[in-house]
């Protein structure tokens, strides 16, 4: 059925004059077979019009009415020269295709001239191995195997001849030839003399400015990456707890010397906001290196040294980070980019890594622009509270450069056993840890100075007594406090309350009540409110009874 | 040498005259001579030439020439090699005495086709110009494109190669075909990391396999 149908579809083509097959028999066949195999079309497709990877339906189209257009205009171009005409358009293709050559086409025209030289020297290989295969039976090995099933070994005759006439222009061409070459490698030899000096030029350069980079103390590194050798800065040199390796580029386009410190950030400072329970942010206070800059400095030392300052505050990111982890318990709540301190229900603190490049100020007032707007709080309380925001982020800081001090410093064994993970910093837990001391002691205050009672409060911060940055350091980190209370209980009674909150274990805050009579360790303020209310009930009925004895 | 100072290199052509050969009927060791004599290989101040002169009149067979020739001084053609009828091998040679001979040149009738026979010498020297040319040529086209640094080595740097948008309208139609190639060309350079994973992928399926086949070979 299929066969007869499609024969009568040839039929009626046939009716038709045009177009005429020249070869009518291939196209019977291919109608006969309808269920031509695909990969032929489709390798015919591909082969007429490229891929159809970047096909697309307006493209198709266009190309059809450029199709219809071309097929109007044909009439007119069917001139015998029409032919001629593509020519010299096809030679300007060439010369465009010489200009923009990439490497992968050098690279073909390498092994295509390889590929000629290659073949010159088989065929002479062949025709001397034909040659001697006559004489030697070994020689006809290196005949190629096209060769050697072709033609019998030893077809090859020579025969003493008198010599060729030595034509004079091959004496004059010899000579030309060696001029040539001599000339061509003198002008090899001063470009490349010139090339490499403007080379070592810029090398020089170069070095003059990594010895500067040395000369002003920063530690130069010999890397080895794939042979090659490079010279990086380590613009973490002065601390931190991460390497930063940075390499001095040479940018072509400016001239001038980049340092590419591998950095994702730009610029980057810790920030510390003080937020309110409704989301707005009372004070704020980004950290501001103001040391070490000196602006008439080279541009690439001030380059080197803000790498280093955006690496230092990832560290202390990072290291805030790493503690967050095992801080939850105390209402640390981190994501990957926010780190929120909520001690207390009205405030929070919301620690983040700043990484907007805009420059800030150097007048404190800069950091005012960042918080939002509120008229509950007045200029003094805006003020304490940027001065606390300032505070912590200052106090971060100084427990960062401590944990880099001793990296893998030995806690003492008592201490070891209280801490979870005893290589994590040490940064957020004192500082939750002084707070949380603070309103405990602002909680009895309250409440005694609501029962009445007089009291004497003598705190003594370790810090106090710190001789120096280094001392004041260690202070910060001291695990027991020590603080004093005299109370004044009812008619003369004095009773001294010891506290000793610890920054680890399980006895977070011990309160020793003593008084003439009676000593007792108590967990919290509420059991030794709890308690003094009752020990002044029982005075009181004492003294009651006195009186009416 | 009293040879003709030949107006153009002999060493590279081919001559024929099919319509002598279907005159006479084929070529034979008799008349390849003759056939000989018509090509500019020959000489026509040679001694063979003036035996033909001589013995224009009484035919003269071919062993009765080389006794003529053999007899005479001077340069001579003798055939020297006979592989009828495809091959004859002719020997231009220049005859000091009746012992002695002086080899000068050797041609080839093969086919109808007479060549001359290459000398071993030029031919190779040739071969061998031809292949260092194309490895000067191909050196100098490369040799400006790596740029060395001290830090970095040698280093090829990538042309971004222009589009031809600038170049006119018709130049792009035509070079329609290149330019796609050319593209798909940029497109299927990838690096080798691309397909790490994936030939990790496949080395791990091949891996999987090898096992589950080796059983059933056994």
């Amino acid at each position: 059925m299929d066969e007869h149908s499609a024969q009568d579809e040839n039929n009626k083509m046939d009716t038709t004059p045009l177009p005429v097959s020249l070869n009518p028999e291939v196209i019977e066949s291919r109608n006969l077979a309808p269920e031509i195999e695909l990969p032929q079309i489709f390798q015919k497709i591909v082969q007429e019009r490229g891929n159809f990877r970047d096909l697309d339906e307006t493209e198709l189209e266009k190309q059809l009415e450029e199709e219809e257009d071309s097929s109007k205009a044909f009439s007119g171009k069917q001139d015998p020269y029409y032919g001629f005409t593509i020519l010299p358009s096809q030679q300007e293709g060439n010369d465009v295709s010489q200009n923009s050559m990439n490497i992968h086409d050098y690279k073909k025209e390498l092994v295509d001239y390889i590929l000629i030289a290659q073949n010159e020297c088989s065929l002479a290989l062949d025709m001397t191995s034909l040659l001697l295969s006559k004489y030697k039976q070994s020689s006809s090995d290196t005949i190629s195997p096209f060769l050697k099933s072709t033609v019998p070994p030893g077809s090859l005759g020579l025969e003493r001849c008198h010599p060729p006439e030595a034509k004079e222009s091959d004496s004059i061409l010899a000579m030309c030839w060696k001029r040539k070459s001599l000339t061509s490698s003198k002008n090899l030899l001063f470009d490349a003399k010139e090339r490499l000096s403007k080379v070592v030029d810029s090398e020089r350069e170069y070095f003059q400015i990594l010895s500067n980079v040395r000369d002003s103390s920063w530690p130069l590194v010999l890397s080895n990456k794939g042979g090659n050798y490079d010279v990086s800065v380590q613009y973490s040199a002065l601390g931190g707890i991460s390497l930063g390796l940075g390499l001095v580029r040479k940018d072509q386009e400016k001239q001038s010397y980049n340092f590419e410190s591998g950095l994702v950030h730009q610029k980057a400072s810790l920030r510390v906001d003080l937020v309110s329970s409704t989301g707005k942010i009372i004070a704020s206070s980004k950290w501001n290196w103001s040391w070490g800059i000196q602006e008439e400095e080279d541009q690439l030392l001030v380059k080197i040294q803000s790498a280093q300052r955006v690496l230092l505050e990832m560290d202390v990111w990072n290291a805030l980070l790493q503690e967050a982890q095992i801080c939850e318990n105390q209402g640390v709540v981190f994501t990957g980019d926010t780190i929120v301190l909520s001690c207390n229900p009205e405030f929070s603190l919301r620690i983040f890594l700043d990484t907007n490049t805009e420059e800030s100020r150097q007048d404190p007032e800069a950091d005012f622009l960042n918080v939002d707007q509120e008229e509950e709080y007045d200029y003094e309380t805006k003020k304490l509270s940027q001065r606390c925001c300032d505070a912590v982020n200052a106090i971060t800081h100084i427990l960062f450069l401590q944990y880099c001090r001793n990296p893998n410093r030995k806690l003492q064994q008592a201490e070891l056993a209280m801490v979870i993970d005893a290589s994590a910093p040490q940064i957020i837990r004192p500082l939750i840890f002084y707070y949380a001391i603070h309103e405990e002691a602002r909680q009895f205050q309250n409440w005694l100075q609501n029962e009445g009672i007089k009291f004497e409060y003598l705190p003594s911060y370790p810090w106090e007594s710190a001789q120096d940055f280094l001392t004041f350091e260690n202070f910060l980190l001291t695990n027991r406090l020590s603080l004093q209370w005299y109370l004044d209980l009812d008619s003369s009674l004095p009773a001294h309350i010891q506290h000793n909150p610890t920054l680890h274990g399980t006895e977070k805050t011990v309160w020793k009540y003593k008084d003439a009579y009676n000593f007792y360790k108590f967990s919290s303020v509420k059991n030794m409110c709890q308690y003094i209310e009752h020990a002044r009930k029982q005075r009181g009925e004492v003294a009651s009874n006195a009186i009416q004895e | 040498m009293t040879t003709t100072p030949s107006p153009f290199d002999l060493s590279n052509i081919q001559w024929r005259m099919p319509e002598w050969v279907q005159s006479v009927g084929g070529l034979r060791t008799e008349n390849v001579l003759d056939y000989f004599s018509f090509s500019p290989f020959y000489d026509h101040k040679s001694n063979n030439q003036m035996l033909k002169m001589q013995s224009q009149f009484n035919a003269l067979d071919l062993g009765d020439l080389n006794n003529h020739l053999r007899r005479l001084t001077g340069t001579q053609f003798v055939v020297t090699h006979e592989r009828p009828p495809f091959l004859w091998i002719i020997q231009k040679q220049h005859r000091l005495n009746e012992q002695e001979v002086k080899p000068l040149s050797t041609y080839f009738v093969c086919n109808e086709n007479i060549y001359m026979a290459p000398n071993a010498y030029t031919l190779l020297a040739t071969r061998m110009l031809n292949a260092t040319h194309s490895l000067q040529t191909a050196l100098k086209k490369i040799e400006n494109i790596p740029q060395y640094h001290p830090q970095e080595g040698y280093t090829y740097p990538q042309k971004i190669s222009d589009n031809p948008s600038s170049q006119g309208k018709d130049l792009q139609e035509t070079n329609k075909n290149e330019n796609t190639n050319a593209e798909n060309n940029v497109d299927y350079t990838f690096s080798a990391e691309d397909f790490s994973v994936v030939r990790a992928f496949m080395m791990s399926l091949q891996s999987l396999h090898n096992p589950a086949q080796t059983p059933s070979n056994p």
